[in-house]
């Protein structure tokens, strides 16, 4: 529970004329991690790819592309396909479904050219339109230069200008997109007078089409053409997605099994081979080795060798040991709090288990609050009853504990949305009236809360029991810390750097108490001198700077009243709702009452989504900040045993 | 109150950050020599399945076998580029895109040089890497343009135009050269004395060096006289002043090689220098590996600054080169310890 | 302005002095300590979303490290609740 599965390691030997029925094998049993070969030596390379693994590496390459276009989105299959009659009809539907793209993507690009032109024509013709000419009237002259374009200033300036220049032109301007356009008809000698005019203007050419007629007419053409193509194109789209539905699934399957092939053809790279030879090094979760074993004993006898090797006698890197999860069922969604920071090495503790616990309790604490914890127990019911992502599936799961856990606080603060639940002035006796017999009952109840957050007196206790649970906790810590270092360093190493710290808190708890006087006066000393131990043992194990390290301590506890803090202000909010709807709102009546309920709804939602948030994240910084660092380094490798869990297809 | 503020609007925590992570997912060295024992098929496959997934799927409606694998390489280096220019902010942004321009520099070179050799222009597009200020459009028009002038007008604007102005065709060394000079004296001017903009000078100067180390040792080898080598080095190096430079050029083969021994790129090249070394191929190996881990020396030094974002972005082109290298040598079959000693790990 | 010298002062207006100070006191604590570590977060979160835009998994480190300095906010909190309440 607290630690890892056991593995053991193994090694396959055998002849390379049986590596592929090996390799089946290996993958049906879907339990053994394979160690990549790296070391080549001179009898030693890493193996070949099987021919199939050409073929079908190819034809990945073309169903992905094509899975791209189509936009196909991995999705939760209810009826896997059959591998045999799909690999059958593998080839032929890819065609269909390679010419059928195809064809769509060839319409789209000449439709998509083809609304480009147009454009280009329409943003022409649009400032052309104004003026009462042909477009054929724009060119096609021998002596006559004609221009037309953007311009900027005011129009009676250039037309003196250009008009000082020549008086044998012709200059209409009309007024478009806040800017003025003009057409010019100048002989065309003096062309190059008239622009230098027109450039300090700002002159931008308009590219007259090489069109013939009426320009509101061939405009009204291109936006009617214009329309069809965009109509076209979308019935194009349509088609995509109809083809996207045809053959989802169909992808999604193919896919599957050639990725399967695949995996299965390229696992040489992974494996060490000679000449007739392979090797393969893996890793067995222990209580499987004796299956894997007489599997390969039944289906090879004796011309594949596989044997157990001592993992302390090969001086094998604990990092380089596969680390798979060994947790009762309960705690397996805490694993993936565990992941979000680093899987446990192999010696390590693995402290789901304790985080399963903490986790929630700390989040409880936070809350603390019957009507949030009910909103969120739907929400992670909901949440577990309808995903089917395996990565959010967990998450779901830690809701529900999380709100069982507030749920309990909640009854212990005895707080439901931020209002008493007990006492006067209560939701209960609005709700009900003050003398009826459940709001009797209500306000004359007095056992709890057992801790008050709505009032002022109970602060501090609060404060001070979330600092001694920082104590407990970051003890834990170290405890567990000790246990980790007495693994890999031995026990001198342990005491040193993990039991100082606690002897250092102890001398401090003596000196603490007897400065206040619970105890006799000599505590001071006694507790000065301890700590001043807890000091030294603490700077013979990890260096003189480990001095820097000792207000960590101090910090580190006061870390603890976030549990306090983040819970008040998380009231501090649903109370201030609560004020403004019941003292300001209500009483005042009529639409009021209205506007008072959308307030309440709007800020207990809100304050709901904060309160998934906030305590979320702080009661994941006290596992992961305070209380990981004690003892916890992280960093294992996945235990990856090769083979695939299929989701879209079925063997036989 | 505002200093605080202030210190951090070089926006560089993001931008290293993100490129740290990036680089994580280079293809670790284990993986090349699984590479070599795959076909090109399963090698486009397995690369599509990590970082350049988009630009497989994306091609392979178009390319198939080599071109496919080939052209992924490429948009993908130049994808990644923009990509960069793109997350990044204020100085580092603006660092990026000088340092970049090198490949308009390389796009330049391989469309004159194809033009040179008489290849289609749909050759000289597939190794052109778009990542610098010309744009993919850009060169596609200009390398489609037949007449050496017509290019030389589509450059005109540029500012290595003067590079290339009195450029007829033939002979195109000294046009590189003349390029890699102009892009050099124009990103040495550009960068700033902010303390950002010098650490970026760290690197940069030191890959001047490296260059003009191969072109010394490339010239002395061929003979050329001192003054015809000093056209050809690029000014502002680190630790090769233009002093240093102006002795080991007039210096003879063997002295040249002892005069290296002052500088600190001995003691890595000093294993593959021999007097009478037949090819080059080793030095210059051993130099862009300089480059490599100079750069990733320094970027531990400064990990708030360039250097992090120069390491990744030579590392990116350097798996590009490496899978590339592998393929090409698997087409010619090559054997498989030849393509090794080009792999730069 | 209503003019108050301490010595015209009655014993209820020097307490509603004191407990004005003392919230000001309490908002100085919460105030500063939350631009404090608003600054320290800055850039160590500008980094984690750069290095969870390319890696999601990174995002419980990401996170880690990001909410490391608001401990100095929570401090702050701690002061001005004792400021308040004791």
């Amino acid at each position: 529970m607290l630690k890892p599965k056991k593995v053991s390691m193994a090694l396959l030997l055998g002849n390379k004329k049986l590596l592929d029925q090996a390799v089946e094998t290996l993958h049906d049993l879907n339990c053994v991690h394979i160690v990549d070969f790296t070391e080549e030596t001179d009898f030693l390379s890493i193996g070949r790819p099987t021919e199939v693994a050409s073929d079908a590496s190819n034809k990945l390459i073309k169903l992905r592309s094509l899975s791209n276009f189509l936009g196909i989105k991995q999705k939760y299959s209810d009826n896997p396909l059959n591998e045999k009659s799909l690999l059958n009809e593998f080839d032929a539907k890819m065609d269909e479904l390679d010419s059928a793209v195809s064809k769509l993507l060839e319409r789209r690009n000449v439709l998509e050219n083809e609304i480009k032109n147009i454009e280009i024509h329409i943003h022409d013709l649009q400032p052309l339109s104004l003026f009462p000419l042909n477009i054929e009237m724009y060119s096609g002259y021998k002596s006559v230069s004609v221009r037309a374009g953007y311009i900027q200033g005011d129009h009676v300036d250039i037309e003196t200008e250009i008009k000082n220049v020549t008086t044998k032109c012709d200059i209409s301007f009309c007024a478009y997109n806040k800017t003025n356009v003009i057409t010019l008809f100048s002989p065309v000698e003096l062309t190059n007078a008239i622009s230098e005019i027109l450039e300090r203007y700002n002159f931008s050419e308009i590219h007259i089409p090489e069109l013939t007629g009426d320009p509101e007419k061939l405009l009204a053409g291109f936006n009617n053409r214009k329309e069809d193509i965009q109509s076209e194109l979308e019935s194009l789209e349509n088609a995509i997605s109809e083809l996207q539905t045809r053959y989802s699934e169909f992808i999604l399957a193919s896919d599957e099994i050639l990725s399967i092939i695949t995996q299965k053809a390229e696992v040489p790279l992974r494996f060490a081979t000679s000449e007739n030879t392979f090797i393969i090094d893996c890793w067995i979760p222990d209580d499987q080795f004796d299956n894997v074993a007489q599997v390969i004993k039944d289906r090879f006898n004796t011309s594949i060798f596989i044997t157990k090797l001592d993992i302390e006698k090969e001086e094998i890197k604990t990092e380089n040991i596969p680390v798979e999860y060994d947790n009762p069922e309960l705690v397996k969604p805490l694993e993936t709090i565990m992941d979000l920071y680093s899987r446990p090495m192999y010696k390590e503790i693995d402290p789901s288990t304790i985080i399963f616990i903490t986790f929630p309790l700390f989040y409880g604490i936070m809350l603390g609050d019957i009507g949030y914890a009910l909103v969120l127990l739907t929400l992670g019911m909901i949440g577990k009853a309808k995903i089917r992502s395996e990565g959010l599936k967990p998450l779901a799961t830690l809701l529900i504990y999380c709100s069982i856990s507030t749920l309990i606080f909640g009854i212990l603060f005895a707080e439901i949305f931020g209002f008493h639940l007990f006492g006067p002035h209560t939701v209960v006796l609005e709700l009900f009236g003050e003398h009826s017999a459940l709001g009797e009952m209500f306000s004359n109840f007095h056992a709890l809360p057992i801790l008050e957050r709505l009032g002022r007196e109970d602060i501090p206790i609060l404060l001070i029991a979330t600092a001694l649970i920082g104590v407990l906790h970051l003890n834990m810590g170290f405890l567990l810390g000790f246990r980790n270092e007495v693994v890999s360093h031995g026990v001198k190493v342990a005491v040193l750097e993990k039991i100082s710290w606690i002897v250092l808190q102890l001398g401090i708890a003596l000196a603490v108490l007897s400065a206040f006087e619970y105890i006799p006066v000599v505590g001071k000393t006694v507790g000065a001198v301890v700590a001043l131990l807890g000091v030294v043992m603490l700077i013979a194990g990890e260096g003189g700077a480990a001095i820097l390290e000792l207000p960590s301590i101090l910090s580190n506890t006061l870390s603890y009243t976030r549990l306090a803090a983040v819970g008040l202000s998380s009231v501090g909010i649903a109370f201030a709702v609560n004020e403004i709807v019941t003292g300001m709102l209500f009483p005042k009546g009529g639409l009021f009452i209205l506007l008072g309920i959308i307030v309440l709804l709007v800020g207990h939602t809100i304050n709901t989504v904060l309160g998934v948030v906030a305590p979320g994240l702080h009661a994941l910084r006290l596992q992961y900040v305070e209380f990981f660092t004690k003892f916890y380094h992280g960093g294992g490798r996945k235990f990856d045993p090769f083979g695939y869990t299929r989701k879209y297809t079925e063997e036989k | 109150m505002a200093f605080l503020i202030r210190r951090g609007s070089k926006k560089y925590p993001y931008i290293t950050a993100r490129v740290r992570a990036m680089k994580s997912k280079l293809i670790p060295k284990e993986v090349y020599p699984k590479l070599m024992n795959m076909d090109i098929p399963e090698i486009t496959r397995l690369i599509g399945e990590s970082e350049y997934k988009q630009d497989v799927d994306e091609l392979a409606q178009r390319y198939s076998g080599l071109d496919l694998l080939e052209h992924a390489l490429n948009q993908n280096l130049a994808r990644t580029y923009r990509k960069l220019l793109r997350v990044s902010q204020d100085e580092p942004n603006f660092l990026i895109t000088e340092y970049l321009r090198h490949w308009d520099i390389w796009n330049i070179k391989t469309i004159l040089r194809g033009k040179y050799y008489g290849a289609p222009a749909q050759e000289i597009l597939d190794a052109v890497v778009a990542a610098g200020q010309l744009g993919y459009r850009e060169l596609t028009s200009i390398a489609n343009m037949e007449s050496i002038d017509d290019i030389k007008t589509a450059l005109t604007h540029s500012p290595y135009y003067a590079a290339i102005a009195e450029y007829e065709g033939g002979e195109l060394s000294v046009i590189e050269n003349e390029l890699d000079r102009i892009y050099y004296s124009r990103l040495l001017a550009s960068i700033g004395k902010s303390k950002g903009e010098k650490l970026s000078l760290k690197y940069i100067r030191t890959e001047i060096d490296l260059k003009n180390l191969k072109t010394l040792f490339r010239t002395k080898k061929a003979g050329l006289e001192k003054d015809e080598i000093l056209n050809l080095v690029i000014p502002g190096g680190m630790e090769l002043k233009s002093g240093d430079l102006k002795r080991l050029s007039s210096l003879s083969w063997p002295d040249f090689l002892k005069g290296l021994e002052d500088y600190s790129y001995w003691s890595d090249i000093s294993e593959v220098v021999r007097e009478d070394m037949a090819s080059l191929m080793d030095v210059e190996a051993v130099l862009d590996k300089y480059a490599m881990g100079y750069a990733t020396r320094i970027s531990h030094y400064y990990p708030l600054s360039i250097l992090p974002i120069y390491d990744y972005m030579l590392r990116k082109n350097n798996e590009i080169n490496n899978i590339r290298t592998i393929v090409r040598g698997k087409k010619v079959k090559l054997p498989d310890e030849i393509i090794r000693k080009h792999l730069v790990m | 302005m209503v003019d108050i010298s301490i010595a015209d002062a009655t014993v209820e207006q020097i307490l509603a002095n004191q407990k004005g100070l003392i919230a000001i006191g309490a908002g100085l604590a919460v105030g500063l300590s939350g631009i404090a570590s608003g600054i320290a977060e800055k850039d160590i979160g500008a980094a984690a979303v750069g290095a969870m835009a390319e890696r999601e998994e990174l995002f419980g480190k990401g996170l880690i490290l990001t909410v490391i300095p608001e401990t100095i906010v929570i401090f702050g909190l701690v002061v001005a609740i004792l400021l308040l309440f004791l």
